[in-house]
């Protein structure tokens, strides 16, 4: 059964969610400080983490830094802050996604989902994805839509396959640009533009109106989930 | 003859003095020099004392009489070489050239005084007609009041002058303080002017003569005319400013009432939605099936969402009044922007069934902006699009470089907007259709605050074949403007 921390000072919300996701088979343990939070997450190993940035005791990035000094283990992060400095903060500081209040519930459970999926990818390696009618192919590095073989370049590949291993994952410019140019180019965003461009045109049957390549502006890019 | 009457007579004593002596003594030497009779010397002596009033005075001129009388005595009446005169009716006339030569000194110095006088009254007047038209220009009356001093100096010839605002009787602080010339200490005491209406005093002006040329009464009383002016001008100018402030005053307290009543509803009507679905989905001893449960239980999600917006417009709408925007900007795709607010606003477009077209040219580059603000933006236009298009039609949104601007034009099928309107949409609470709407008009009010306050500009035009465009440009350059 997959465990997962609610530390959220609002009884509410964690009414909500622990509701919501007991329903999935989630198991919930839940704290309202910080403190008790970080003492959970050491304590019951869980593996994954809701956290809400707007705690009473700690400030949501301090708990990040706290958490990430002895864990790895995927958060996401409950905001009410739009702006885009804030989300890519709380990113840079350790959390793995964000989702802004009010937020959906399903919106939530996709996030979960996916940065659930990545911690778990590590273990068995799918080599052949399907979406709708793009087929890749990790082991061989090959892409078809529709049937016929795209041409990629081993920028367009880089990013495709970065997407689709996180899959439903935000992934930030910073770290995008870092995993397929390296580092040092990690204020470039107009190549990641003009790749991204390129692989709307090549892969999305609509590249006005993308169903996979998807984007969180000012912030940085993810692969649908569904 | 008229511009002999404009010299200047010299001021010193000895010099006219000078002049007293030095002309008679010329006129002598013309008489003998041409060996006068006394009847022609009379009139060369008569020539010196005219000259000598015109250049030296009156006392030089009289000067002049007594000595050309001893001159006409001495070298031209006989006995000549001599004081005495031999004849009686000789002695009649030396007196009678005595009295001709000092009236006519005397009446021309006179004249040419007068003369003098008026042209100065002239100047006078014209100069403070020109401050006096000056004061009656709101605008420029600090400009006047600055001039004052130094006009008033020049025209009087002061050392100084000062013209002092207060700031309404009641009050001791001081006002404004112009002030011309005055190096050092003036050289006599001041006289003060006051400048007084019927209903208050504002201020006063300080006049500082120079030692040797002190006012005239008439004088006095033209600077206390001008005190006049300028006080009526100084209590227009603070009543214009005290209804200005008053009207704002009321236009803030119109606004805030406005505001009020218009979130009051805007915030209400959604929470009424969602109340009433949620407690007829509580109801006991009714029974919903799947669909109308969905269909109550969508409603409360998208009411929600109402309320989010309208929250964030109201948040927006605060930083507006406060001047407080200040767009963080970064460079972003523009194409980010809107598929963002589309994927936000995907439900809302499925429930009218509108289909949105996206065009964003090749060669638009990233637009530095403030991503939240600009996202709000581009979402409150398509709100209101989606709010007048009708059911199953196209919204198309079309994104294009055009110099050195990005421009983002938003076009439904709907109504459209006419053109006595176009400016008008933009305005804070302008509804075209009352409450109809369900918009408490703030949302193209703030569009044109986030767009101008990126140095762009907003406008409405028709689409072509029918229905409303919004438009709105960006400037590709970074700077934020002033």
């Amino acid at each position: 059964m997959i465990r997962v921390l609610l530390i959220d000072d609002e009884p509410q919300i964690v009414r909500a969610l622990r509701t919501s996701l007991e329903v999935r088979g989630y198991d919930i343990i839940d704290a309202a400080t910080g403190r008790d939070g970080l003492r959970l997450a050491a304590s019951s190993e869980p593996d994954a983490v809701v956290l809400d940035m707007g705690l009473p005791d700690m400030d949501g990035t301090k708990v990040l830094e706290r958490l990430r000094a002895f864990s790895n283990v995927p958060v996401v992060i409950l905001t009410i802050r739009e702006e885009q400095s804030d989300k890519v903060s709380a990113l840079e500081a350790g959390a793995d996604d964000y989702v802004t209040k009010p937020f959906g519930m399903e919106e939530l459970v996709a996030r979960l989902r996916a940065v659930l999926r990545r911690a778990s990818a590590n273990d068995e390696t799918e080599s052949l994805l399907r979406f709708g009618n793009i087929e890749i192919d990790l082991m061989k590095c090959l892409v078809r839509k529709g049937g016929t073989l795209i041409h990629l370049t081993p920028k367009e590949y880089g990013i495709l396959e970065a997407m689709v291993n996180h899959q439903g994952k935000l992934l930030t410019h910073k770290w995008l640009l870092a995993r397929v140019w390296g580092p040092g180019y990690d204020d470039e965003r107009e190549y990641l533009r003009v790749f991204v461009g390129q692989l709307r045109k090549k892969l999305e049957d609509d590249p006005s109106r993308p169903r996979w390549i998807l984007t969180d502006p000012g912030v940085g890019y993810r692969w649908a989930d569904e | 003859m008229r511009r002999l009457l404009y010299v200047r007579s010299v001021t010193h004593r000895w010099q006219q003095v000078a002049v007293g002596v030095a002309l008679p003594v010329a006129g002598t030497l013309v008489g003998r020099l041409t060996s006068a009779t006394t009847a022609s010397a009379a009139v060369y002596y008569l020539v010196a004392v005219v000259f000598t009033a015109m250049f030296a005075g009156l006392f030089g001129g009289l000067l002049a009489s007594f000595l050309s009388f001893l001159g006409m005595n001495y070298f031209f009446t006989p006995p000549f070489g001599t004081l005495r005169v031999q004849k009686p009716e000789d002695v009649i006339a030396l007196f009678g050239f005595l009295m001709v030569a000092s009236l006519v000194a005397t009446l021309l110095t006179e004249a040419l005084e007068q003369r003098a006088r008026a042209e100065r009254r002239e100047r006078e007047t014209l100069m403070l007609y020109q401050l006096s038209s000056g004061l009656l220009s709101r605008d420029r009356l600090e400009q006047t009041l600055g001039r004052v001093p130094r006009d008033l100096a020049e025209l009087f010839d002061l050392s100084g002058c000062e013209l002092e605002l207060t700031n309404g009787g009641s009050s001791s602080a001081p006002g404004n303080l112009y002030r011309a010339g005055g190096k050092g200490r003036p050289e006599t005491m001041p006289s003060s002017i006051e400048l007084r209406t019927d209903t208050d005093t504002y201020g006063v002006i300080r006049l500082f003569p120079r030692a040797q040329r002190v006012l005239s009464w008439d004088e006095e009383d033209l600077v206390r005319v001008f005190a006049t002016q300028v006080a009526l001008a100084v209590e227009a100018a603070r009543l214009d400013e005290n209804t200005r402030v008053a009207k704002n005053e009321a236009e803030v307290s119109r606004i805030r009432a406005a505001l009020f009543s218009s979130v009051t509803h805007d915030l209400k009507t959604p929470l009424s939605s969602v109340k009433a679905a949620a407690t007829s989905l509580l109801e006991k001893g009714v029974e919903f099936d799947r669909d109308r449960q969905t269909d109550l239980l969508l409603t409360i999600v998208e009411e929600t969402d109402r309320l989010n917006r309208l929250i964030s417009n109201i948040l927006q709408l605060t930083r507006v009044r406060a001047g407080a925007l200040a767009p963080r900007k970064v460079p972003t795709p523009i194409e980010d922007v809107i598929l963002s607010v589309l994927s936000r606003l995907d439900g809302l477009l499925a429930s009218k069934d509108l289909k949105v077209g996206v065009k964003v040219r090749d060669d638009v580059p990233s637009v530095p902006m403030d991503v939240l603000q600009i996202d709000q933006a581009m979402s409150n236009i398509l709100e209101n699009a989606m709010r007048y298009a009708p059911h199953g039609t196209d919204v198309e949104i079309r994104a294009g470089r055009w110099q050195s601007w990005v421009e983002v034009l938003v076009a439904d099928r709907g109504r459209g907007i006419g053109k006595q309107d176009r400016e008008k949409i933009f305005e804070e609470f302008y509804s075209s259709d009352g409450r109809d709407g369900g918009s408490s008009g703030l949302g193209l009010a703030i569009v044109r605050a986030i767009v101008e306050a990126h140095g762009g500009s907003t406008w409405a035009e028709e689409t072509p074949g029918g229905g409303a465009t919004i438009g709105f440009r960006l400037p590709l350059t970074a700077e934020v403007p002033r």
